[in-house]
């Protein structure tokens, strides 16, 4: 490859509203309401205001992002909107023109090559993988990825619905607003991002469906969460056996593992599962459910920028981000920790 | 080196069928054909824009490859999938990013398919990519906004209260503002390559609104050019279904030089040159 690509600035959006567990599931029995709370490690999620949508999240995420970059908002080459959600104004789900297409317009990028990519929760890391690509080739200098996930109403349309803990939408209850972007940029090979490896496994593609409700506003989704999750825990190691094998490197010698966030009790068990397989799993495990929940595309940038700004990632460390999604999607990309460390840590 | 076509096939519209039925069937077809050449599938890109019962996931790619893999499932093993939009479809951008992929050894072979479910319909269309050798495959690329015209062609989809419907708004000066982006853009693509219109051999267009081909023929020339006699209502798939035609007629194979338009709501065009060597 001619040149590497790295990440050079990240950004957020997070709404203000906060919305406890406790209030999603008011409809749902004591301890189911508790079991919820314990299980997934959620104690609560932001949810959009009237006014905020997926663009809006979007667009509030790449300026956060743009306000670390070196590159102003007519230097960038390349968008990707990568969100699950294409919301607009009171939940009009827009197909057309791309949400990428109005991102330009509205961050004043319009030379920038744009496209949307939908990869359920592996969306903005599928982004990462053909952007470092048209980067690595040369044919761009540097691409931002982005994502709003307004994905709260499935929530409500869930918690409308529930009745107990075994209900197809269960899932649904995990889910809050929030928007992501990454700009990925230009580097020399050897800082570049070190693998980077997505493998489809669609045998499981109907085990997570999400659609718009024809009966309320927004969503609905339906989840076989067992089955899922056993899927996920049993695809993953390959996946993760062959993307360190690109990167030369042993499970070992990775600092920070950040999975998809779920709920705690999958990320425990995927825990347990790489322990088994891998026989030794040093790495920390980065989490950031509790106050955000699951936002979907958006929840390794998320968690990413939040243990960066609390100086919990240093520089040269290895990160792998490891990507569980509807498909099911099993993606995984490892890279080195370079100035991101020192632009975010400084909060601390 | 830059990705060539290996096969492109096409499924029709039929009562009952979904978006999936037919952009598996296609799907389907193109790997029956190359079934014995063809030893693992790495990518698979599905355009179509609006999906079976507005589902926004997983990536419509991925059912497709679900509802294909009990037939394939050793050449689906590895499979990479993801949808892709981008004003009508995003083919041409699908190609691009196979293109690349070949390029830099990512993939072998790759299937792009689109095609959209109701109130759209038309058929669905899947073409399947694989490595070419040096100085052929799709070679260029090009992608031009035109967002002062944004307004001219929106979609979505929303609950009324009372049932989820489909909205979409097509302005009159659609048609007309988009043949003006598309000559801007070829105009502007060419040149800045050096090539001449006259060394265009070929040029294979997406195919909606009706009278996109017919306005670009007065500008290009209608024997050049590749317009459908029966579109079958198609809209993400019809740059996909162009290129099947162009193979029926035989034109494709005798073209040394392709240009590949697609023209879409933003007004988003996208451009592509392929180059063949027309060696025995």
């Amino acid at each position: 490859m001619k040149y590497g690509s790295c990440i050079e600035s990240l950004g957020v959006c997070i709404p203000e509203q906060v919305l406890t567990t406790r209030d999603l599931v008011k409809g749902l029995a004591l301890a189911q309401r508790l079991k919820l709370e314990l299980m997934t490690g959620i104690r609560e999620r932001r949810v959009c205001s009237p006014g905020e949508d997926s663009l809006a999240l979007a667009e509030r995420a790449a300026l956060d992002c743009l306000s670390y970059s070196k590159y102003n908002r007519d230097q960038i080459d390349m968008l990707i909107y990568c969100g699950i959600t294409k919301y607009v104004g009171d939940l009009k789900h827009v197909y057309e023109p791309a949400i990428s297409f109005l991102l330009k317009k509205k961050l004043g990028c319009e030379g920038a090559m744009s496209f949307d990519l939908t990869n359920a929760c592996a969306g903005m890391l599928s982004g990462f993988h053909i952007a470092s690509d048209f980067i690595e080739r040369g044919v761009v200098e540097n691409c931002l990825v982005l994502s709003g996930e307004y994905i709260s109403s499935l929530s409500r349309n869930a918690a409308g619905h529930i009745q107990s803990t075994d209900d197809l939408q269960i899932a649904s209850l995990t889910l809050g607003d929030a928007g992501g972007a990454a700009l990925l940029c230009r580097t020399t090979p050897e800082k570049g991002i070190a693998a980077s490896k997505f493998v489809t496994f669609a045998d499981y593609s109907d085990l997570c469906i999400a659609f718009l409700s024809p009966k309320h506003s927004g969503g609905t989704m339906e989840t076989h969460m067992k089955e899922i999750h056993e899927a996920s825990l049993s695809c993953a190691p390959q996946v993760m056996e062959d993307a360190l094998a690109e990167a030369g490197m042993n499970l070992d010698q990775i600092d920070l593992i950040i999975p998809h966030q779920t709920s705690m009790h999958a990320i425990r068990a995927g825990h347990r599962q790489f322990t088994n397989h891998f026989g030794t799993f040093g790495s920390r495990v980065g989490i950031n459910l509790s106050r955000v929940g699951n936002t979907a595309s958006t929840s390794h940038i998320l968690a990413l920028h939040r243990l960066l700004q609390e100086g919990k990632i240093k520089r040269g460390e290895r990160i792998m981000l490891l990507s569980f999604a509807s498909g099911l999607v099993i993606g995984v990309i490892i890279f080195e920790i370079q100035g991101l460390a020192d632009a975010y840590g400084s909060n601390c | 080196m830059g990705a060539i076509v290996k096969t492109v096939c096409t499924s029709l519209p039929s009562p009952g069928l979904s978006y999936r039925d037919r952009g598996s069937e296609a799907v389907k077809k193109c790997l029956e054909k190359e079934a014995n050449k063809l030893e693992a599938l790495d990518v698979l890109i599905s355009t179509g824009i609006y999906t079976d019962e507005h589902m926004h996931e997983p990536a419509f790619a991925s059912l497709i490859q679900g509802r294909l893999s009990k037939f394939y499932s050793e050449k689906l093993k590895g499979t990479f999938s993801f949808d892709l939009h981008n004003g009508g479809g995003g083919s041409l951008m699908a190609l691009r990013i196979c293109s690349g992929f070949v390029a830099s050894g990512k993939m072998q072979h790759g299937v792009i398919v689109a095609g959209d479910a109701a109130p759209v319909g038309g058929p669905a269309g899947a073409l399947l990519l694989g490595k070419g050798s040096a100085g052929e495959g799709f070679f260029d690329f090009g992608q031009d906004s035109y967002p002062r015209y944004s307004g001219d062609y929106e979609s979505y989809a929303a609950f009324t209260g009372k049932e989820l419907r489909t909205f979409i708004h097509q302005d009159k000066a659609y048609l007309k503002h988009q043949l003006l982006c598309v000559k801007k853009s070829i105009h502007n693509f060419l040149s800045e390559r050096a090539i001449g219109l006259d060394e265009i051999d070929l040029i294979i267009p997406s195919q909606h609104p009706p009278g996109f081909v017919a306005g670009l023929a007065k500008h290009y020339g209608k024997e050049r050019l590749i317009e459908l006699e029966q579109t079958h209502n198609s809209y993400s798939a019809g740059f996909i279904l162009a290129l099947a035609e162009a193979h029926t007629r035989g034109v494709f194979r005798t073209s040394k030089q392709i240009l590949c338009v697609h023209a879409g709501p933003g007004i988003t065009v996208e451009l592509a040159l392929y180059i063949q060597s027309l060696d025995p």
